[in-house]
């Protein structure tokens, strides 16, 4: 009986498997392949070139840069981003009507494809037009107008901005489910024992979303590691690499320059990063877990 | 502990999900055809701002019925990236677009396009191009693409506010520079600029070091031992000449972040704020397309050259462009010269000099007064750089793309820009 279990759980996972293996798992393999050679695109022959690649990008002032940038992505998001969703969440919760009409209105950002978002954001921020600077002529500070995505002092703030404004609606929903779930019971315990809001927030349903608080805390890691889409549209990583991330210049090695050998480097780098990180943020959390658990049972 | 293989599971896709670089290569066309085709179809791939192409198109399949084109039509800056990625694949197109230079030898050199030699003499096009449009796309003594048009760029200008203010076009740099002033002083922005996808500053930077440095620059530049290398004093003597445009106030504000390909620079022409644009000759056909009634108000003149620039201001910054290649990987080669031909044939040029592009080919008249007035200053030129980015290796292109919008942006200065750009030129040839 558990044999046959075995080969019909087989049977069922092996489509899954065989897609992930093939889509996900052989692609990261030949990414690592690859970081070992030199490779100028399809049709050419690739040359192994041993540890080059790492040693080269060691010493690649850009690659530093768009650690930084990228290092600097992920600090907003978790630290500015996660909030932000967490606050809209609360609101939303709380409001007295029309609490749909609300999800829904901050939920559009989340729901518009990242190219809408690039442009409409490329055209907010466009010096002669756009809406920022059409605004600060108006109220009399025309002298703030600026191109904004056109200068490496405010390019990067620009497009951090702007990936706020688009994912932190799509954590706003994640904590809106959470809170939902929470049991309507311990606020009134709370209540009971003469609890302020603030300290219900902070004592009740902080501790209780703390699950919800990690998941969303790797999805924004993996998510800023990865960010592509939205910067190679509003700026291409320019100007002068100012908003350059590791995504961006994996891009701009591999597709402008035709080094996908060290393109696949930097995706290396990448990759390990995320997986570094991710597994700090489990074993942290397992090890609360752990401890939360133990003083239960004390 | 059931939550922890759930977690697990999260971190691993969301892990994964960041190494797709090795299967993140874009598929083109609709259809599976391509170089591994039937037999009856051909995949071209081309720029989009070019009308007369499905023309051509249409008269070849009028010609030979069996056999169906696919068209791609594609902007510029993916439209590089895209055949860098798909030529040579089963994904790749028969007919491409090619502006020859490095990516045209560096194919040549990996065997990805066909030599077109056969199709030189049975046409007879040894007559209808000059010796020196051809040899733009030839590569080790053979042919592998053929022209349609020359491009090059310049200064287009309004007239209407050159008339109103009282301008003539600048003959020197120090003329231009008064120009400049005169425009900003009139509440114009003098010369409009998109720069966020780099190469419409690589044109400016072209230019000027041409001029700073004269042709010898340009000629050699290509090649393992250029005459003029990138921290000569020419070199950054023509840097000074972007700081001097930037500190001036030359163009409009927040040039660096603006975007050529969705008009933003044009928009700024066509609406009369700004005075000036400095574009390639194809400013004519888009306005022909987007704003037809600039065509009546507007001109052009060369990039003004300075005292002790070595070279003069009617040299010019172009190439023979566009240009159409034949992929190695066709299945029909006979029927992709056919096409090839039909893109480049006396017609497919009349049509081209229709919508204000300079045709290449012996013979083929321009009726539009503007247009001729670009056909001449282009024969006329003592000496055309090569678009830089184009002419330079990919890694040196890209280098140079980047030092230019920094120096355009005031985040390099002369110097450090032309030793980053040598840094990487020894490090090519080193």
């Amino acid at each position: 009986m558990r044999v046959r279990d075995r080969a019909v759980w087989a049977a069922f996972l092996l489509p899954a498997l065989a897609v992930y293996a093939l889509f996900l798992i052989y692609p990261v393999i030949q990414s690592g392949v690859l970081s070992f050679t030199s490779w100028a695109g399809p049709g050419r022959a690739a040359t192994v070139v041993g540890l080059e690649n790492y040693t080269e990008l060691l010493a690649d002032p850009v690659f530093w840069r768009a650690m930084g940038n990228t290092a600097l992505l992920l600090f907003v998001s978790i630290v500015i981003q996660l909030p932000i969703g967490l606050g809209l969440a609360l609101i939303v919760a709380t409001a007295a009507r029309a609490k749909r009409f609300w999800r829904a209105i901050y939920f559009i950002p989340t729901l518009m494809s990242t190219v809408a978002i690039a442009i409409l954001w490329r055209l907010i921020y466009s010096p002669d037009f756009g809406i920022i600077n059409g605004f600060l002529r108006a109220v009399g500070l025309g002298d703030l107008a600026q191109g904004w995505l056109g200068q490496s002092s405010t390019a990067l703030a620009a497009v951090l901005a702007t990936n706020i404004w688009q994912w932190a609606p799509f954590y706003m929903v994640i904590y809106l489910a959470a809170l939902a779930g929470i049991n309507g019971e311990v606020y009134e315990a709370a209540a009971l024992d003469g609890a302020t809001p603030w300290q219900r927030f902070w004592y009740v349903t902080l501790p209780l979303l703390k699950p919800v608080l990690i998941t969303t805390s790797i999805l924004s890691l993996a998510g800023s590691i990865k960010a592509f889409d939205l910067v190679y549209i509003m700026t291409g990583g320019g100007p002068s690499s100012s908003t350059e991330l590791l995504a961006t210049y994996m891009f701009r090695q591999g597709f402008d320059n035709y080094r996908l050998g060290y393109a696949s480097t930097i995706a290396v780098v990448m990759f390990l990063i995320t997986f570094v990180l991710t597994v700090l943020v489990i074993v942290q959390s397992n090890r609360r877990n752990h401890a939360d658990e133990m003083r239960g049972a004390k | 502990m059931t939550p922890r293989p759930k977690k697990l599971g999260i971190a691993l896709a969301a892990i994964l999900a960041t190494t797709a670089l090795a299967g993140c290569v874009p598929t083109a066309g609709d259809s599976a055809s391509g170089g591994g085709g039937d037999g009856k179809t051909l995949d071209l791939w081309y720029l989009s701002d070019n009308p007369t192409v499905p023309d051509a198109v249409k008269r070849f399949e009028e010609a030979n019925p069996d056999i169906k084109v696919n068209m791609t039509d594609t902007v510029n800056d993916q439209y590089k990236t895209k055949l860098r990625v798909g030529l040579g694949t089963p994904n790749g197109p028969d007919v491409f677009l090619t502006w020859g230079g490095a990516s045209l030898n560096e194919a040549a050199a990996s065997n990805l396009v066909v030599p077109v030699d056969d199709l030189v003499e049975d046409k007879g096009y040894k007559d209808a191009f000059s010796e020196a449009v051809l040899a733009q796309g030839s590569a080790d003594g053979k042919q592998y693409a053929l022209p349609s048009a020359v491009e090059a760029s310049m200064v287009w200008y309004n007239t209407e506010i050159f008339d109103e203010l009282g301008l003539t076009p600048p003959t020197t740099w120090d003329e231009f520079m008064s120009v400049i002033a005169a425009t900003k002083a009139g509440g114009y922005t003098p010369i409009a600029m998109a720069n966020a996808t780099q190469w419409p500053g690589s044109q400016w930077w072209s230019e000027l070091v041409a001029l700073s440095c004269g042709p010898d620059f340009w000629a050699t530049i290509a090649t393992p031992d250029p005459k003029i290398q990138f921290t000569d004093p020419c070199v950054i003597e023509a840097h000074k000449k972007i700081q001097e445009l930037t500190a001036a106030g030359a163009f409009n504000d927040g040039f660096n972040g603006l975007d050529y390909d969705s008009g933003e620079s044009r928009q700024l022409f066509y609406a009369g704020t700004a005075a000036m644009n400095h574009m390639g000759n194809w400013t004519v056909s888009s306005a022909r397309e987007e704003a037809p009634e600039m065509l009546e108000k507007m001109d052009f003149f060369t990039v003004p050259a300075w005292d002790g620039a070595k070279g003069t201001s009617d040299m010019m910054t172009g190439g023979v462009s566009p240009m159409y290649a034949i992929s190695a990987s066709t299945d029909n080669p006979d029927a992709a010269k056919e096409l090839l031909s039909y893109l480049v044939d006396e017609q497919a040029s009349a049509e081209m000099a229709g919508i204000g592009r300079v045709p290449v080919y012996a013979g083929v008249g321009i009726d539009d007064p503007l247009v001729q007035k670009v056909s001449d200053a282009i024969s006329n030129a003592p000496a055309i750089a090569a678009w830089p980015d184009q002419l330079l290796a990919p890694e040196l292109s890209t280098e140079m793309l980047v030092q230019v919008q920094s120096l355009f942006g005031g985040d390099a200065t002369s110097e450090g820009a032309a030793e980053a750009m040598q840094a990487v030129f020894d490090k090519l040839n080193g």
